[in-house]
């Protein structure tokens, strides 16, 4: 009996166990108005292409380093997007340029940190600052209205559609999810990432080339983020957005360290990513509809980013051992 | 931080070389600017570019502990946004005397940096991830103190602050000054200031030698905190309202100051900071007055980053150029 709630209340479930609490919490706090399946659907809407934007961020974490350019990436595409497709091209075109603006700053970030062996953090602020002088660039700062056209393209009509209370984009989300999850857990590639986080010392006399890994895992993080901001421009916005800054930059690293609490404990995943996104976009709604404070919604994933990155750290010291660590250590 | 060897330093002419290099580069932008814009740093217009550097600097000045110690702060531009709307919170609304409530808000502000240094040093969280939770936090608790609305300043309490001269000189650049003389002092001439650079190079060494590493961790982190309080008084003063997003945007300026200053005098320092927040000031101000758009600046900001980078690295190789052995190593470790 005890070895069977142990295997219930696994740390590896934490997340689980924090969604439910959350969403029990405001079910009871908020009344139907909550858990009536059109305000599922609408968590999930919001839940999606923020789990988009972090997936590539979360690859770029658990292998020991860091990306603050996603938001500014983001906020290029949806510019660059918005600006082509109000000149009057295709959309397919402009969803082109605008994705192809967001790879060309995650190449920037890959060439300074790769080739000129900058330090990631360091490297990351410098294009994230580039991308987003280059967003303001198009229209000096103002947003790009496409809320006429908007629904003409292919990815707005193909996001109006839901599956029970799925909406599709959440549905592409768990897509992505699942693909990059097997790449992850099941290929030598997914391997290289962790084991990078782990000691990149090992991994290059292991005889990997490890810029190839961060070359890929900076593009495709690119490539994530320019997508979402395509997704946010097309279907939550329907303008380009020049600022997404700082809510999509705290709520991003609180997401992607948060899914460090699920099935991989202590190491970010595409999984844990994915539910954490829920819990937050759960909190965000359940937190409006009380009609609390904008600081509330603010300090409690402040805290709850806290409450996850500690967990992290206990756990990955427990499981290091004390054995010849100097008092401070 | 750089391997020092016990040989004879070979390139130190090229040390002072980086120096009047960018000494150069200094007077040359001014003097474009100078030319493209015949207003640029007049007398009227001197003092509130000064103002503007003193903002930028003491900030920097702050992020520059945290550099020196080896850790990174990603939450200084966020706890400037509480304690600049704490600051005017308390003089507006609870009436409190300008000089009280600078002393608060400094200690407010250090108190962030406390919750940051506490938990990176003590608890061995990762540096990077827990100033953005604290920063997030800090965010937060800025919105409970100005309601999501502006504050808006008494024109005798922005006259106090941002606009009082003191012997015909603004206020703001007398506290940088003091400040900065105080950090310099304490960073090259005392033992403490040796003790920051000791844990930096290699803390477990740091330790071994008798230096308290949490401490020293501890106090960068408050250090930081402290001085950043004074940019978000300061901009908050001279605009004369106070908002949550009035040094949002100091993040990327601070860090290309600390980095100028890393490249010209081969160590994070107070100086180097200094002189790299008047690079930065002076060329973002000077993009706009040449009336081109507001976001020149920014990407100017980015181009700076990377060029101090880069100056950095040319330098560092060219040292362990003459010593072949510490160049394989390095080449090893650094993958």
């Amino acid at each position: 009996m005890k070895l069977a709630l142990k295997k219930i209340f696994r740390a590896e479930f934490m997340l689980f166990y924090i969604l439910v609490i959350v969403f029990v919490f405001f079910c009871f706090t908020c009344g139907p108005s909550f858990y009536s399946s059109r305000n599922i659907t609408n968590i999930l809407k919001s839940a999606g292409p923020l789990a988009i934007m972090l997936f590539g961020v979360t690859w770029v974490v658990a292998s020991g380093k860091t990306d603050v350019a996603f938001p500014e990436i983001g906020s290029l595409t949806s510019m660059t997007f918005a600006y082509y497709y109000l000149a009057g091209t295709t959309s397919a075109l402009a969803a082109c340029f605008g994705i192809g603006a967001g790879l060309l700053m995650g190449a920037a970030s890959a060439f300074l940190i790769i080739k000129l062996k900058f330090n990631p953090l360091i490297s990351t602020i410098a294009v994230s600052t580039a991308g987003g002088a280059l967003a303001i660039s198009y229209s000096g700062g103002s947003a790009i209205k496409i809320s006429a056209i908007a629904a003409k393209t292919f990815l707005y009509s193909l996001c109006q559609w839901k599956i029970g209370v799925f909406p599709m984009i959440f549905l592409i989300a768990v897509g992505i999810a699942l693909v990059m999850w097997f790449i992850q857990d099941k290929t030598k590639f997914g391997q290289y990432i962790y084991a990078i986080g782990d000691n990149p010392q090992a991994v290059r006399e292991a005889g990997v080339s490890i810029w190839k890994v961060d070359l890929i895992l900076y593009m495709v993080s690119a490539l994530c983020a320019a997508f979402a901001g395509l997704v946010y421009t097309i279907t939550v916005f329907t303008s380009g957005q020049p600022i997404m800054g700082t809510s999509f930059f705290l709520n991003g690293f609180t997401i992607v360290f948060l899914g460090a609490l699920a099935i991989k404990l202590g190491k970010c995943n595409i999984l844990g990513t994915l539910i954490s996104a829920v819990i937050l976009s759960c909190l965000t709604n359940g937190l409006t509809q009380l009609g609390a404070h904008y600081s509330v919604t603010q300090l409690s994933k402040g805290i709850l980013l806290l409450i996850g990155v500690g967990v992290v750290t206990f756990t990955r010291r427990k499981s290091v051992g004390k054995a010849g660590m100097l008092k401070y250590e | 931080m750089e391997t020092y060897s016990n040989k004879k330093r070979v390139g130190s002419w090229k040390e002072s070389l980086s120096i009047l290099i960018f000494a150069l580069l200094f007077v040359l932008i001014i003097a474009v600017f100078r030319v493209l814009q015949p207003g640029f740093l007049q007398a009227s217009s001197i003092y509130s570019i000064l103002r503007k550097i003193a903002s930028i600097s003491l900030a920097a000045t702050g992020l520059t502990f945290i550099i020196i110690i080896g850790k990174c702060d990603m939450s200084f531009h966020l706890i400037g946004c509480c304690t600049g709307v704490c600051f005017c919170f308390l003089m507006v609304n609870l009436g409190i005397p300008p000089v009280f409530a600078a002393i608060l808000t400094v200690v407010f502000g250090s108190l962030w940096g406390a919750v940051t240094g506490l938990l990176v040093s003590k608890f061995k969280f990762p540096d990077i991830i827990t100033s953005i939770a604290v920063g997030s936090i800090a965010y937060g608790a800025g919105y409970l103190f100005s309601n999501a609305a502006y504050i808006y300043l008494h024109e005798d309490f922005e006259k106090a602050i941002a606009y009082r001269n003191v012997l015909t000189v603004p206020l703001p650049i007398w506290i940088m000054v003091v400040i900065l003389a105080l950090c310099y002092w304490i960073m090259e001439k005392t033992e403490v200031g040796r003790s920051f650079y000791a844990v930096g190079a290699n803390p477990k060494a740091a330790y071994l030698s008798g230096i308290n590493v949490n401490r020293i961790t501890l106090a960068a982190f408050m250090l930081g905190g402290a001085l950043v309080s004074f940019t978000g008084m300061f901009m908050n003063a001279e605009q004369g309202f106070a908002s949550v997003t009035t040094t949002q945007s100091i993040l990327p300026q601070g860090f290309s100051a600390v980095f100028i200053g890393w490249a010209i005098f081969k160590k994070p320092c107070i100086h180097g900071t200094l002189f790299g927040a008047a690079l930065t000031v002076i060329i973002t101000l000077g993009m706009a007055q040449l009336n081109l758009p507001y976001y020149w600046g920014n990407l100017m900001t980015a181009g700076i980053l990377v060029a101090a980078l880069l100056i950095s690295k040319i330098k560092y190789n060219d040292r362990t150029a003459m010593l072949p052995e510490i160049k394989q190593k390095k080449e090893a470790a650094s993958l």
